[in-house]
């Protein structure tokens, strides 16, 4: 019965993990930048909704979606500024200008909000838990692993039902090309970003409700977020779930073995997936 | 009026010059072909003209305003668009989402819609579902032409379309390029295949190692002149 | 030709030869800063270095390896855990422990490496940051070192050290200062250790590969396995240096934490930053960075946070506007480097790199005695002497052979196999080589064995040997207009002989005059010092190794060259571009070729444009039964599995026949090469033939430049060994041959480039179904332009092929430019026609001598013949009696043969057909010195006034006596 416990948690925790991958992904997938300030952007995030909920007295609700506001202008703005003057061929620029952003993030919250461990208040909501028979499921957890589904499906029906998902479609095929189509890759690549950002707010909002974060967080998170992102392959937003749940699966199978092996089952997993399927799980057929 | 031209457009790929001032015009309702061995600069021309290749805002006027250096997006928004070399479709996208993104950038009135276009290649409305990369290289290159015609464009650039096509599927394409004409739309094609430029264009420039060699209306051309422009001397 | 401006090799750039003594200077200072720096400039330095040691590893990694590593940081903490526990959990010193630390985090770095270097790119990146939380977590575990918590150094451990208390009692210092310097000392050593170290790396040829890989990304698909191998070395060695810094750092710290030694921001975002800021892909940027960072850190130390902020900026900054960074900037702007490795130029004497000498191997001769251990004291020094041995008897060594002995210069040749060439190989055997037959007196044999040139020259290009002929070209100069050139220019003809065949003739000669030749005999090792070279070879008969002494020795063997690699010569471009393979076969095909004699068939099929030599081909062995295919196959493939079956097919499909009888005799497979040494030469070995230039059969160039090479060598061994020339006249081989040897290397690779445009004119390079591709052959046959404009091009291509089939000038006007070769003050004589093509006759000096037929007693001889034979020739007219006389006295003063021959009426040799008055291109009191290889080496166009003294002044100079 523990077992089937572990699992349970496992998978509620691989949606989590799959909120996290989901903008990087998207990114990743669209553009082929690879942002090692994800991390920190989540913890942004929360920080974000933590001003909401702390310093203008708004329920959490409207905080987070104040804070997906703020993060859909500041990832528009940033890719249109800065980040699609790094993209191009070589691996270097993108890499470095993202790492510089993370540690300009890092400090700027530690500057603005001190070193302090925070967490959002769910107004009680997160000691709410769910009975299945035998085994209890957390309110939170259910809820954060419907969030992320219902997220994807978001996303897929923007990117399968919609003239713009199309165009971002296009562009990653074919970046030459699309603007034939008219399509301005610069703006394309900033809606992204943009929309990505609103991913890692929802994302944030679950990272800071779920458990403790402090400013300097992010970069574990963000590996998280990668190893969910290339366990999936980068094949479809489901497969980035997918990837998540086996993220969290290990997880929770190594801790139920010994607590303190519960982050090293996961990476173990990783890299395992990566000797024999290096392309992940899920990789893209087409193309 | 023209509805189209060019003013000495150069066109450079580091040191090495590849237009030496073309001039250039087309007017409504024209077809031009554009003719010449490998080399003599034809794709870059039409590069130029889509906003690919960085050009002196003077260098190109469309419907009475500079476009020179315009980006892409812009220059389709007015109405050009381009078929390009090679068929370049979306491999991720289907066909008909092909056909779809084709009119991302301007959405104008006109005689072509997704109807239309299946009006014209039947053979896609059966494969509309498929992905691009399954079609047959004449089926892949009707999407590509049927991509560029859902703007509606006033002018029409088409990039070696005949390339590596069996000669009853270049017979299609070129009975497609006539009911494009049909429609109203000016026309560029550039070409290899001499004998089908002169078929299809009302006007034809033969360019030769970057400049126009020759101009005129395939009637009023001989063999010979042609061949001189082709190979200079 | 050579022209000298061009060619002139420099190994330093001046700004390096005034850096490195300032940098051998700055070492030193800092060195002995603890004598007078207080303790907290000490620790300062001791920052500034550890990040020059981290980030020149990851600049290692990231700059010249491409490998963009985000987790370094796992060798710098297994380091730092490594240390502590060797010190305290096995109570060693801690310094030895910091060393061990650093063996053990590169034994680390070889699993771990076996599953990052699966992933590319950004997976790589983000694959090494996985692997390093790992090692943090699995540290994290070590419950005696404090689990996740850490732990602290006892004090006891450092007080007990015993360079900690010298330190303590010499600098009169407390235990921790001490440390503190032990630990600067360390650290300065290792930065020196890891600059210079890189610096050796870069300019070395595995270095050189690498960033020769990283600035072409297509190459280094291509090249496989030895890529792997240098980023994988790269790999190691940048996480060694990475686990000594950690080491140290927390050895000088003495306290661990699991996220202070794995922290990504320490050690690897600072570092990143510091590289990148500085510059990366150079080994000044990273210290230059490591400069800014600490000033940086100095100036807003209050700031903390402020500081962090600011470094992101400023290095996005840099990577946006500057991506090479400030020393990219200053690099770009006044071309300056103090650590000179990008250029591809001939290093100082670059160490021998030790992995590629077997360990059996003598250091040096003499000391041999001072190792008490060594058994072989018993046995006889050296088993052999001799003056020269020579490396293999292919072209290059056999003629080296056979030209030392005809010079009476006793030599030695071993050759690894049992018997010469068994394979024909090369073939086309051009004029210079027939005329080095000629002086050594067996061209008549050659002759004898060979297809003469008239059989050579109709080169076709067909779609089968049996289908469409496209076109065909004259070659070997039998087009009439091509002719005359070939005629005018030797006394001797082009011709075919196979390698099998042309080896006996040289290698009997050789030893018919004294070669002592010993086969199945395989050379091991060599070493050498100021008077001798000793070579370790094998007997391969009785599996006995034995050492051969000699005074010089020759490293002939070929493209797989030990003595080369052993020697560590400098070699660019690269091996294996292409896959080839030879099949054998025997078949009656003169149906197919009466009517168009020729050497070579090339056939213009779908597939038959993948690898190999530009097409697929037929040539001619023996005429009209033997032949053989060559065919190319892709080089990433490796070599297919070949069935007899298999490679009838291949020849049925060449031959486009059917029917016809045709037996396979055998298969080998082969690479298409393009790689020259820098250096062909060091010390007292030299090498020649394949073993430095190695390049395609396009251009028939390689045996015919590997004989030309031993024919320069040879007679300056003979001058030397015989003390009449000092020893500096052996440097000016490799001044003459090495621009010869890239020149044709480059030649035959373009010589296959140019085949490409024919196929895609043909259009068999498009995609497409068979019926596709014959609709786009048979286009060219058609009334109209377009077909017009095929057939026009298609013309032009297959002329352009005259370069690699009539290309005379490259077979005969290779020019020289030396010591040993005097300029008359004129400037080098204009090229009336292209020069690769057409060979274009002059004294010039440098230039071989021009052949004329003049008369001797009534029978016509050529200039040629008149010189060479291992003497020196001095030729001038009756009014250059003066000449007479110089040639006499140097003769005496040098104790060298000088043969001064007067071309005039009534003198024994006569210009019968007035073609040396022109040729000279002196006046009648003129006089040309040729070299015993030919080449002119000075002229003068008047008498001089002092003839004698003019004379010995050349001679003195052209042997190096002084």
């Amino acid at each position: 019965m523990i077992w089937v416990d572990t699992i349970v948690q496992g998978i509620m925790l691989g949606g989590l993990y799959a909120l996290f991958a989901t903008g990087l992904s998207l990114i990743f997938g669209i553009m082929r930048l690879v942002n090692l300030a994800h991390g920190d952007f989540m913890v942004l995030g929360a920080f974000a909704v933590l001003v909401g909920v702390e310093s203008l007295g708004l329920g959490i609700i409207a905080s987070a979606i104040l804070a997906g506001a703020f993060m859909f202008v500041l990832g528009y703005a940033l890719q249109h500024l800065l980040l699609n003057r790094t993209l191009g061929k070589d691996l270097l620029p993108p890499l470095l200008v993202t790492f510089g952003l993370s540690i300009i993030i890092q400090n700027g919250l530690l500057e603005g909000f001190s070193a302090d461990t925070q967490r959002l208040k769910a107004g009680g909501f997160e000691e709410v838990s769910v009975q299945f028979g035998a085994i209890s499921v957390g309110a939170m957890p259910i809820l954060t692993f419907c969030s992320a589904v219902v997220v994807i499906l978001l996303l897929n029906w923007l990117f399968y039902r919609t003239e713009t998902g199309r165009a971002f479609r296009a562009t990653s095929d074919d970046p030459v090309t699309a603007q034939l189509m008219g399509i301005d890759n610069n703006r394309i690549f900033s809606l992204a970003m943009a929309l990505a950002m609103v991913v890692v707010a929802i994302a944030g909002l679950y990272l800071g409700a779920r458990a403790t974060f402090d400013p300097l967080i992010g970069p574990s998170r963000l590996i998280f977020a990668f190893e969910a992102v290339i366990i999936g392959g980068l094949g479809s937003l489901w497969g980035t779930l997918a990837g998540g749940v086996v993220l969290g699966l290990a997880q929770a199978i190594g801790a139920q073995v010994n607590p303190e092996w519960q982050t090293l089952a996961g990476h173990i997993v990783f890299l395992a997936v990566l000797i024999v399927k290096p392309r992940g799980l899920f990789p893209r057929t087409a193309g | 009026m023209a509805l189209l031209s060019t003013n000495g457009l150069t066109a450079f790929y580091g040191d090495f010059q590849a237009l030496y001032g073309i001039s250039s015009e087309i007017s409504e309702g024209e077809t031009v072909a554009i003719i010449g061995a490998n080399g003599a600069g034809k794709t870059t021309y039409l590069s130029a003209l889509a906003g690919l290749r960085a050009a002196g805002r003077s260098m190109i006027e469309f419907d009475g305003s500079q476009i020179g250096g315009e980006k892409p997006a812009r220059i389709l928004s007015l109405g050009i668009a381009m078929v390009p070399e090679g068929r370049r479709l979306f491999p991720s996208l289907s066909v008909e989402e092909n056909l779809l993104v084709g009119n991302y950038g301007r959405k104008a009135k006109g005689p072509w819609s997704l109807e239309a276009v299946y009006r014209l290649f039947p053979i896609l409305r059966e494969r509309r579902r498929q992905n691009s990369s399954s079609l047959s290289g004449g089926q892949q290159q009707m999407v590509a032409v049927g991509r560029a015609l859902m703007s509606n464009p006033r002018l029409l650039l088409c990039d070696e379309i005949s390339l590596g096509l069996a000669p009853s599927v270049v017979k299609d394409i070129y009975a497609a390029i006539a009911s494009i004409r049909a429609s109203g739309a000016s026309v560029i094609v550039v070409e290899q295949n001499i004998n089908q430029a002169l078929e299809v264009a009302d006007r034809v420039y033969c360019f030769l190692e970057g400049r126009v060699t020759l101009e005129g209306s395939p009637v009023n051309l001989t063999m010979n002149q042609i061949r001189s422009a082709y190979f200079g001397g | 030709m050579i022209d000298s401006a061009k060619y002139s090799v420099e190994n330093s750039t001046r700004a390096s030869r005034i850096a490195l003594p300032v940098l051998a200077l700055v070492v030193v200072a800092l060195a002995l800063a603890p004598l007078a720096a207080p303790r907290s400039v000490i620790l300062d330095l001791f920052f500034v270095l550890y990040l020059i040691v981290l980030a020149q590893c990851w600049n290692l990694l990231a700059g010249y390896g491409g490998l963009v590593s985000v987790g370094q940081q796992a060798y710098v903490g297994a380091g730092a855990y490594f240390t502590y526990g060797a010190s305290i959990l096995l109570g060693l010193d801690p310094l030895a422990a910091v060393v061990v630390a650093g063996i053990a985090g590169a034994a680390l770095s070889i699993p771990t490496a076996l599953v990052v270097f699966r992933l590319q790119g950004a997976y790589f990146a983000i694959g090494t940051w996985v692997a390093a939380e790992v090692y943090r977590l699995i540290f994290a575990q070590w419950k005696d070192l404090g689990g996740g918590t850490g732990t602290s150094l006892p004090s006891s451990v450092a007080k007990g050290m015993a360079g900690v208390s010298w330190t303590k009692s010499v600098l009169d210092l407390k235990t921790s200062a001490a440390r503190d310097v032990v630990s600067y000392w360390f650290i300065l050593a290792l930065a020196v250790l890891v600059v210079g170290a890189s610096y050796w790396f870069l300019r070395s040829r595995r270095g050189l590969a690498l960033s020769a890989i990283r600035d072409n990304q297509a190459a280094a698909e291509s090249v496989g396995v030895d890529v792997v191998r240098s980023k994988m070395a790269v790999y190691v060695f940048a996480s060694f240096g990475a686990a000594l810094a950690g080491g140290i750092i927390f050895f000088q710290k003495a306290s661990i934490t699991p996220d202070s030694a794995f922290s990504v921001i320490e050690w690897t975002a600072f570092v990143f930053f510091v590289v990148v800021i500085g510059g990366i892909g150079t080994l000044e940027g990273p210290i230059i960075g490591a400069i800014i960072l600490f000033a940086l850190q100095n100036w807003l130390s209050d700031y903390a946070t402020w500081y962090l902020i600011l470094l992101g900026a400023v290095a996005s900054a840099v990577m946006l506007v500057a991506p090479k960074g400030i020393w990219g900037f200053v690099q770009a702007k006044y071309d300056f480097s103090i650590f000179p490795t990008r250029r591809r130029l001939i290093g100082p004497d670059t160490p021998v790199p030790d992995y590629t000498r077997p360990v059996q191997e003598l250091a040096t001769p003499e000391p041999v005695g001072i190792r008490g251990s060594d058994i072989r004291l018993e046995e006889p020094m050296f088993d052999i002497e001799t003056d020269v041995l020579i490396v293999g008897s292919g072209p290059a060594g056999g003629s080296a052979a056979a030209l030392l002995s005809a010079y009476g210069v006793p030599n030695v040749m071993i050759e690894k196999y049992s018997w010469l060439a068994n394979t024909p190989r090369a073939h086309i055997t051009n004029q210079r080589t027939m005329e080095i037959l000629r002086e050594l007196g067996i061209e008549e044999d050659a002759i004898a064995k060979s297809v003469p040139q008239e059989l050579m020259g109709n080169n076709v290009f067909c779609t089968s040997l049996a289908g469409e002929e496209i076109g065909r070209l004259l070659t070997w100069g039998n087009h009439p207009s091509r002719r005359a050139d070939y005629d005018l220019a030797s006394p001797c003809r082009i011709c075919d002989i196979p390698q099998t065949l042309f080896e006996p003739i040289v290698v009997g000669k050789a030893m018919e005059m004294g070669t002592i030749a010993r086969f199945k005999t395989e050379y091991v090792s060599h070493s050498q010092d100021a008077s001798s070279v000793v070579a370790t070879v094998r007997d391969r008969v009785a599996d006995q190794t034995y050492r051969i002494r000699s005074k010089y020795m020759i490293g002939a063997d070929g493209a797989k060259s030990a003595v080369a690699e052993h020697l560590g010569l400098p070699m660019e471009g690269r091996m294996g571009i292409e896959g080839s393979m030879n099949i054998e076969f025997e078949a009656d095909l003169s149906r197919y070729v009466a009517h168009r004699p020729s050497v070579l068939y090339w056939v213009f099929q779908p597939g038959s444009n993948i690898g190999g030599i530009g097409a697929g081909v037929i040539r001619m062995v023996r005429p009209w039964s033997k032949w053989l295919s060559i065919y190319g196959y892709l080089v990433e493939d490796g070599p297919p599995e070949l069935t007899d079956a298999d490679a009838e097919r291949i020849v049925r499909q060449l031959v486009g026949d059917d029917e016809i009888p045709i037996k396979i005799t055998r298969k080998s497979f082969w690479t298409v090469n393009n790689m020259s040494a820098r250096r062909f030469s060091k010390g007292r070995v030299f090498c020649m033939g394949d073993a430095v230039h190695r390049h395609p059969p396009s251009n028939g160039l390689g045996s015919n430049t590997s004989v030309q090479d031993a024919y320069n060598l040879s007679w300056k061994l003979k001058l030397v060994l015989d003390g009449k020339a000092g020893e500096s006249l052996l440097d000016t081989y490799n001044e003459e041959r090495q621009p010869i040897g890239r020149q044709i290397v480059a030649r035959a690779n373009k010589s296959i480039d140019d085949y490409r445009p024919i196929f895609e004119t043909l259009g068999l390079t498009d995609p497409g179904s068979p019926e596709d591709i014959k609709r786009r052959m048979e286009a060219r046959k058609q009334p109209t332009i377009e077909a017009e404009a095929r057939r026009k091009a298609l013309n032009r291509y297959i002329r352009r092929k005259s370069y690699e089939f009539n290309c005379h000038g490259v077979e005969l006007g290779q020019r020289y430019a030396s010591q040993a070769v005097i300029p008359d003050g004129t400037p080098e004589p204009e090229f009336a026609r292209d020069r690769e093509l057409y060979y274009h006759p002059t004294t010039w000096p440098g230039a071989h001598l021009p052949h004329v037929w003049v008369e001797a007693r009534k029978k016509k001889v050529s200039t040629i013949d008149l010189a060479g034979r291992g003497r020196f020739t001095l030729f001038t007219g009756i009014s250059g009696s003066g000449w007479v006389e110089a040639g006499a006295r140097a003769q005496a003063e040098f104790g060298i043969e000088i043969r001064v021959i007067q071309i005039g009426p009534g003198c024994e040799i006569s210009d019968t057909f007035g073609d040396w008055a022109l040729a000279s291109e002196v006046g009648d009191s003129g006089c040309v010195l040729v070299r015993p290889d030919c080449h002119v080496s000075w002229r003068r166009r008047e008498l001089a006034a002092n003839p004698s003294e003019a004379l010995a002044g050349a001679m003195r100079q052209i042997l190096a006596k002084r």
